[in-house]
């Protein structure tokens, strides 16, 4: 074992030697090669260094003001998911007044349902322009399901409109759905103010 | 056979809470009102089925809509579980902050 090398044998990437290479024409020409500023003098200067590298670099670190593992809170997304809400009840509450109605069916309502949906697109939008906001973006997600999911339970029913039975446990999957969405936006603020 | 409401409450809730309550558990109060509600609301769309007031087919969207819920809840712990460690990072941060300073000398953060 004359020489120490790192890597395959014949590999140009091979570190310095730590013992002499062997004498022969193959192993002197690398070690020429290899001949680059001794290292030995930078070592004790990078010990030296590195306290307050550490240091530095921990200034650096904690300078850059808090870590954000999620995004901050959004005052747009935690309204707009309330005024959302309170157009949704208000409409669920109108057409089950009208069940049995021609003014309760699906077709009178379509306009309300096209309107809702961009109001929820227009939220996820939003959520999607922030960075660290995946939760929020997959619970604005869910609650565009949803949605989508009463317009469908409202045009099964055709001329029956949205009677109660329906319509009830539709809220009320729709209303943890906001629920969700708020509670977290306004965790989100708890921790910012904190 | 009518579903148990409490009991379905409960398995939904204790399933989810093996996770949550290492990770999460403020959301304990939280998780297990919404597991209560969404277990309601199933047993009633049951019932509904049942007497034959709901469609097969719209049955089958009102489940859906709670299976929806469910992943909400689930996915706002997620998100307590996040701010909660996020905020532990900080914690040790500003532990660290007298430290730095202390070191260098001056009040450099």
């Amino acid at each position: 074992m004359g020489r120490c090398v790192f890597g395959s044998g014949d590999s140009t990437h091979a570190m310095t030697p730590t013992v002499p290479a062997v004498v022969d024409g193959r192993s002197q020409a690398r070690s020429v090669m290899r001949e680059t500023p001794p290292r030995r003098a930078s070592r004790p200067i990078a010990a030296r260094f590195q306290p307050a590298l550490f240091i530095a670099l921990m200034a650096a670190w904690v300078a850059c003001g808090p870590v954000r593992l999620v995004s901050p809170y959004d005052e747009a997304i935690d309204h707009g998911t309330s005024e959302i809400h309170t157009r949704m009840v208000a409409f669920v509450e109108r057409v089950t007044s009208l069940a049995g109605k021609p003014e309760g069916t699906y077709a009178a309502n379509v306009g309300f349902y096209n309107d809702l949906k961009a109001s929820v697109a227009t939220l996820k939008l939003r959520a999607l322009a922030q960075g660290k906001n995946e939760i929020t973006v997959a619970l604005v997600g869910e609650l565009a399901t949803n949605v989508d999911n009463l317009r469908k339970l409202h045009e099964s029913s055709k001329d029956a409109g949205l009677p109660s039975i329906l319509a009830s446990p539709a809220l009320s999957a729709i209303e943890i759905n906001c629920a969700a969405i708020v509670k977290f936006e306004v965790a989100k603020r708890r921790g910012t103010q904190e | 056979m009518a579903i148990d409401v409490q009991a379905l409450a409960t398995t939904m809730f204790q399933a989810a809470w093996k996770v949550l309550k290492e990770k999460a558990p403020d959301v304990e109060g939280y998780a297990e009102g919404e597991f209560k509600k969404i277990a309601l609301t199933i047993a009633t769309i049951e019932a509904a089925r049942l007497r034959g007031q709901i469609a097969p087919q719209q049955a089958s969207l009102l489940f859906d809509m709670q299976k929806s819920a469910t992943r909400s809840v689930l996915l706002c712990s997620s998100g307590m579980e996040l701010l909660a460690a996020e905020a532990a990072v900080n914690a040790a941060l500003d532990a660290a902050r007298p430290v730095i300073n202390g070191a260098i000398g001056f009040a450099l953060v």
